[in-house]
């Protein structure tokens, strides 16, 4: 146990940023998530961190050539901002290849999964070809947690910050044009606006988050809490609150697996979420109020 | 104060697909206004459009009272409710603009009460009978007290007890005189109730008919 926690406490002097980018991500996405997975978009879920790491691979393939890489330099990492600009520039190519009628008939899903499966095998391509091969597609496979720059992790901070502080202000619109078009409508609210604003947000988190902590951690924590916890919650603060929750613990839990047994922390990660999520779909159903009597569920 | 509603030369359907119309039209609040028709005859196109959910093909709104509407699908067999406890489906009908308008505990406690459903508050809403679902969806209707109310096929797919349940439910609504009330059905048999008018499309051709004169 000793062993453990010295461990631990050695993991988190040396790995506090990207712990605590890991953390950010793991509390924010699941909620975001929690909108996917009420519209039915499954396959949106994955394509958009898929989309934002083709983006990102972009960046690492143009960057030596913007540079002017030579044999005798080594190139220098890409600068951030390029990795997220790459991100930005696929994602909006991507986006409008699944809108347009076929996502008002509902059939935009079909075309999600193709931009998916694209947008990977162009990251595992462009990567390969950059000069970076080895790091950059370790980093498509296994992120980077525990090289994170504070630049890095306070871009994380800043964008968790402003993703809750919008999704807590128009929770209830976003709720509402999520589960019920018809009924967001007649309540004034636009539900294409709605769907737009739902989808802005999926797309900041994950083009900030994905440079940072590669595209299978963004993708596990967006999609496994809320595909599990979503058919099991009986009201809307408790699918929110419960997927936070398991992102939370399951950072923590995959950090601490990574550390003690040494292994890379994205697997131990895309585990921890799937374990923890199901551990907590029985505290998803619980009715603490009993038949007949009313807790308030108002959000 | 009564409600009312009055169209010219509405058309309705789809963008490059009229179903029915042009026609004028004035509903006043004070009974039911029944919209009867065929299967495919555009009756639930007319509720629909009547609801803000499609924009008709041509015409336009003369004059409306201000208020809320809410529309009460045909189809409630929504996946994404089937979680949920009632008492949240109903509570979410109040967030009108998306604030908190009407969906609090108390307005979710009478508004499930009013339908017969206040013991089935905290029960999963994907549990209900058919016709406990249909009650609960016209609780959430009714919670943001809205001025203007289509039911589509309230008694769709019910058994002949639950669609007296539903009847029960709506003959209650149609005795504010401030709320205007279509119902949308082909099958009117079993309204209860004071009726206003009759709405009939037939072969694209609408035809409004009054009946009766508004309650007291």
């Amino acid at each position: 146990m000793e062993s453990i926690i010295s461990a631990w406490e050695l993991a988190i002097g040396l790995f506090a940023d990207g712990f605590l980018s890991l953390v950010c991500a793991a509390a924010i996405l699941p909620a975001l998530g929690v909108l996917l997975a009420y519209r039915r978009l499954p396959f949106t879920a994955m394509a958009i961190p898929a989309t934002a790491g083709a983006g990102a691979a972009f960046g690492y393939w143009v960057w030596p050539l913007l540079a002017g890489f030579t044999l005798d330099a080594p190139p220098t990492p890409p600068p951030p901002l390029l990795l997220v600009a790459g991100g930005l520039l696929i994602l909006l190519l991507g986006i409008a290849f699944i809108s347009g009628r076929e996502e008002r008939s509902g059939s935009a899903e079909p075309r999600a999964a193709i931009l998916f499966l694209g947008a990977t095998a162009a990251a595992e391509l462009l990567l390969q070809a950059s000069p970076y091969e080895e790091a950059a597609s370790s980093w498509l496979r296994q992120g980077r947690v525990l090289s994170v720059l504070p630049e890095g992790r306070w871009r994380v901070i800043l964008m968790t910050t402003l993703v809750s502080v919008l999704l807590l202000r128009h929770r209830r619109a976003l709720l509402l044009t999520a589960v019920d078009r018809d009924l967001a409508v007649t309540a004034g609210l636009p539900e294409r606006r709605w769907r737009f604003a739902t989808l802005a947000l999926v797309s900041l988190a994950c083009l900030v988050t994905v440079p940072e902590l590669g595209p299978h951690i963004v993708l596990a924590l967006l999609l496994v809490p809320s595909i599990l916890l979503v058919p099991r919650a009986v009201t809307f603060p408790r699918a929110l609150l419960l997927t936070s929750l398991a992102g939370v613990s399951s950072a923590v839990c995959a950090f601490l697996t990574s550390v003690v047994l040494d292994r890379p922390v994205t697997p131990c990660l895309v585990l921890s979420t799937i374990a923890v999520s199901a551990a907590l779909r029985p505290l998803a159903a619980l009715d603490r109020a009993g038949a007949g009597r009313l807790v308030r569920p108002t959000l | 104060m009564t409600a009312h509603f009055e169209v010219r030369d509405w058309l309705i359907g789809y963008t490059d697909h009229p179903v029915a119309g042009p026609f004028n039209a004035r509903w006043e609040s004070g009974g039911l206004h029944l919209i009867r028709g065929e299967n495919g005859s555009g009756k639930s196109t007319l509720g629909r459009t009547i609801a803000g959910l499609l924009p008709p093909c041509g015409g336009r709104i003369v004059s409306r009272s201000p208020g809320p509407t809410r529309f009460v699908p045909q189809d409630f067999g929504a996946a994404a409710l089937a979680s949920l406890r009632t008492d949240q489906v109903v509570a979410s009908g109040g967030w009108e603009g998306g604030r908190e308008s009407g969906g609090g505990s108390e307005e979710v406690r009478s508004a499930l009460d009013d339908v017969g459903l206040l013991e089935f508050a905290t029960t999963r809403f994907g549990r209900l009978s058919g016709g406990q679902a249909r009650r609960a969806l016209i609780a959430r209707s009714i919670v943001a007290s809205p001025t203007f109310l289509v039911l589509d096929e309230p008694t769709a797919g019910l058994d002949r007890a639950s669609i007296d349940q539903v009847a029960e439910r709506i003959e209650a609504l149609a005795a504010d005189r401030e709320r205007l009330i279509w119902v949308v059905t082909h099958q009117s048999d079993w309204l209860r109730g004071p009726l206003r008018s009759i709405t009939a499309i037939a072969d694209g051709v609408v035809e409004l008919e009054p009946v009766g004169s508004p309650t007291t």
